[in-house]
């Protein structure tokens, strides 16, 4: 699958999730969570997940 | 490449081995990569086409499985607290980048190890014994380097005659890996800060969302 | 008429599960490919596994269904963690990291791996798979389920009534009050590790008194209807990332026991967490006994109790269920933790596309066959002496009555964490000191860790009392042992003087009831083949890994018998 189609999944997804939070009148967290995200590419890219939790109980 | 890792070994040797804790530390991050390798080994052996080249394979897993047990139990005797549990993990270099590279891969990892190791000997050479005999384990493990590297590089001759391109392209592989690891404390570093940050600025307001009662 | 694939990953036990017309054909735990202890990460391989054993092209697949909702479990995350300010602030900051890294993509992962479409791929909720998981192939009907486990999405523990194929929530219990959570503390305060040590406390629990209930007062209350209430502040579960109790937990129990320190059971320190895991047992099986009343007053036409989740594979709580508790039935699927919730999650996508989904599940066989072929190869490239005897079984049972331990690896491999004789080390279940023997030198464990008996239905009345049926086939459950048990297999058997024991018919496995045939005894010790800290063997290549590693007499691949000397 290509970048270009990944991505477009990707940012469908992201819709998915503010509509879901905005559902659960949770308005609140959306600009957080897009903030996240955004900090969170560059960790995806790098592979630095581990780094930011090593290790992380399955219930977070 | 294995030049640089040795020359770094014995740069920094002075400074592991003159506390227990750090040394024991080294030890536990080796018995962590040791089993690391058991797990790449067994899944190479699974994979392999060839039924010659999995029990060669599974004759380093079994090297590689003792290492970390004396590993883990050297790290345990210069600091007891070290005895934490190893989690392991994979990358599973076997499927990533097929038999050829795969065995280049671990080929330059045991000429790495060995100069790494044979960086620590001389550094303990002459020095006070320490718990644990920190000596005689690499000296055990170091030759079951040497035979490893032997293998792995005959069995590359075999697969991949004109193995050149494959050993650089290797080399650029450990490079790029070392490259992202410093860019990975960097992406990390920046979503710790930016994470905090949110949650410092955010969290108290959530708190009128805690349950009552 | 679908074929459609269930996934679990990303928190522990990562597993996938193909169901084909409403059966399951395959169930893999990808940690048995990977070789990493309890690996959740996205099980590619156990995906391919699945799809390999049934011949099915992942262009065939109608659906994908991940065992739970990631969007509600990043809502609870957050909320957890931002209204526990500011204790929360390590556990949102690694958790979000963790959820927006990955976690929350994972139907696009799905997606992309399977080259499926978008309406293709869903996720249903994490309980109600468990709830699927058990119920769905008990063969009861009505039936009612209990689904307790560390937490789902937001629920810790769930009664769900089942008639008809359909589950019907009855009752949830919300996070961060969790019985599964409690039990993972105490686990870590005694020095194991989360969701491995579990097993340890149940072991442990037998040398100990149940003598702290003041104590354990203080932090947890078990209610009447077996909901319990932890104390916030001994607890961090719902704010660190890593840590399970706080210091107000030392403060209570004295100081936690360090990771990786020798037991020595007679020593009074380590009696004393003894008694401790002894106690957390004790509130454990109170808990789980009144929420399968709870659960019974809830769903009253059913006579049949399916239970799920972490908490189930706690066989000496699930013995007290079966014992003290309303229901003339009781069931746990083989995979009762978060990789049996791969299967529920297939059968609910399954039973959404019209595919009747309702059938027992009659084997827990439903991995990889093993490749006879492959292990003479290899054994013989390894210079191991390979043979095809014409009585394997009569060499077989020779080896075990002289005392040798006898690695096997033969047919599919078992789905859940039971090795129920295709993946199993066995040996003669006498003297006693064959259970210190396995534990010191083949499984280097704790001396207190109890192996498992297997016997067939003629012989099991002599060795075990209590009720013999469906639990006992795929190792559930404990049984008390009989005087005639305590003399033939004390090796087998518990300090607590129970075992799990393992029914085995010669219906759905010749080979092992052929086997118990010629012992000199019809019971056998049976435990699980794989190494100190490993997960259980699957492929002949882990087999073989392991007759290389331990002092065994032979391995058994399928018909063949390899050793370790050149013969």
């Amino acid at each position: 699958m290509s970048l270009w189609r990944r991505l477009v999944a990707r940012l469908r997804t992201v819709g998915d999730l503010v509509g879901f939070f905005v559902r659960q009148n949770r308005l609140f967290f959306v600009p957080m969570l897009l903030v996240l995200l955004a900090a969170g590419v560059l960790l995806m890219l790098t592979g630095g997940l581990s780094y930011v939790a090593p290790f992380v109980y399955t219930l977070f | 490449m294995s030049l640089i890792f040795g020359a770094l070994t014995r740069l920094f040797a002075p400074f592991v081995w003159s506390s227990p804790r750090r040394a024991a530390r080294m030890v536990h991050g080796f018995a962590h990569a040791e089993r690391a390798s058991v797990i790449d080994m067994q899944q190479a052996a699974r994979h392999t086409p060839s039924p010659a080249r999995a029990a060669q394979y599974l004759r380093h897993a079994a090297d590689e499985w003792r290492h970390a047990q004396l590993f883990a139990r050297l790290a345990h005797k210069l600091d007891a607290a070290r005895s934490g549990p190893v989690h392991v993990d994979t990358e599973h270099l076997y499927d990533t980048l097929g038999e050829a590279s795969f065995l280049a891969f671990v080929h330059m990892g045991e000429q790495r190890g060995r100069a790494q190791f044979d960086a620590h000997l001389a550094h303990l050479a002459g020095r006070a014994p320490l718990p644990g005999r920190p000596r005689a384990v690499i000296r055990g493990v170091l030759r079951d380097e040497h035979q490893h590297a032997a293998y792995t590089g005959a069995l590359l001759d075999e697969l991949e005659p004109r193995r050149g391109g494959l050993v650089a392209r290797m080399a650029r592989r450990q490079l790029w890996r070392q490259w992202l690891r410093a860019g990975r404390a960097l992406s990390s570093g920046l979503y710790l800060v930016t994470g905090g940050l949110l949650y410092v600025l955010c969290a108290p307001l959530f708190t009128l969302l805690r349950p009552r009662g | 008429m679908a074929t459609v694939l269930g996934v679990s990953a990303h928190y522990h036990d990562a597993a996938a599960c193909l169901v084909r017309d409403g059966a399951v054909v395959a169930a893999v735990q990808q940690e048995r490919i990977s070789r990493v202890k309890n690996d959740a990460s996205f099980p590619a391989a156990a995906i391919a596994q699945c799809l390999r054993i049934a011949d099915v092209d992942p262009g065939a697949i109608d659906r994908a269904v991940f065992y739970e909702q990631p969007f509600a479990k990043l809502e609870r995350v957050m909320r957890s963690t931002l209204t526990t300010f500011p204790h929360g602030l390590s556990g949102f900051v690694a958790g979000m990291a963790r959820q927006l890294g990955g976690r929350v993509f994972v139907l696009d992962h799905l997606r992309e791996h399977l080259g499926l479409s978008r309406d293709q791929v869903m996720a249903v909720p994490h309980h109600q798979s468990h709830a699927a998981s058990a119920y769905l192939v008990s063969g009861a009907e009505p039936a009612a389920v209990l689904v307790v486990d560390g937490v789902g999405e937001n629920e810790t523990t769930s009664i769900w009534h089942g008639t008809g194929g359909a589950l019907v929530p009855r009752y949830t219990q919300p996070f961060p009050d969790s019985l599964g959570l409690f039990y993972a503390a105490i686990t870590a305060y005694l020095g194991f590790a989360v969701n491995e040590g579990e097993y340890k406390v149940m072991g442990l629990a037998a040398f100990g008194q149940p003598r702290l209930e003041e104590e354990f007062a203080a932090f947890i209350t078990v209610h009447d209807d077996g909901s319990v209430t932890l104390d916030r502040d001994t607890f961090l579960h719902m704010v660190h990332p890593t840590r399970a109790f706080g210091p107000r937990l030392e403060q209570r129990l004295g100081p936690a026991r360090p990771f990786g320190r020798p037991w020595r059971l007679f020593d009074p320190a380590d009696a004393h967490y003894a008694d401790v895991a002894a106690t957390a047992q004790a509130v454990l099986e109170t808990a789980l006994l009144r929420l399968a009343r709870t659960a019974h007053r809830l769903c009253g036409d059913a006579d049949t109790l399916c239970l799920a989740g972490g908490v189930a594979l706690n066989v000496r709580a699930v013995r007290r269920v079966l014992d003290e508790g309303p229901f003339h039935e009781v069931f746990v699927a083989p995979a009762a933790g978060d990789a049996g919730g791969a299967m529920g999650a297939a059968l609910l996508g399954a039973q959404d596309l019209g595919d009747d989904v309702q059938r027992p599940l009659a084997d827990a066989a439903l991995g990889a066959p093993a490749d006879a072929a492959r292990a003479q190869a290899v054994a013989a490239s390894l210079g191991f002496a390979v043979a095809r005897p014409s009585d394997l079984l009569g060499q077989a049972a020779r080896v075990l009555d002289d005392g040798g331990l006898l690695a096997v690896c033969r047919g599919r491999s078992e789905w859940g964490p039971r090795a129920l004789g295709h993946r199993s080390l066995l040996a003669r279940p006498r003297p006693a000191a064959v259970q210190d023997r396995i534990n010191a030198q083949v499984k280097r464990r704790e001396p207190f860790r109890p192996l498992a008996p297997v016997t067939t239905r003629d012989a099991f009345d002599g060795y075990f009392g209590g009720r013999c049926d469906k639990l006992q086939r795929f190792m559930t459950v404990t049984n008390p042992a009989t005087a005639k048990a305590r003399r033939d297999c004390p090796a087998a058997l518990h300090v607590d003087g129970t075992a799990r024991a393992q029914l085995v018919e010669a219906a759905s496995d010749p080979w092992l009831t052929g086997l118990l045939a010629r012992t000199a005894e019809p019971v056998l010790l049976n435990t699980s083949l794989n190494a100190a800290g490993e997960p259980i063997c699957d492929a002949v290549e882990d087999a073989l890994l392991f007759l290389m590693r331990h002092r065994v007499a032979a391995l058994v691949v399928d018909d063949l018998w390899i050793e370790r000397g050149r013969r």
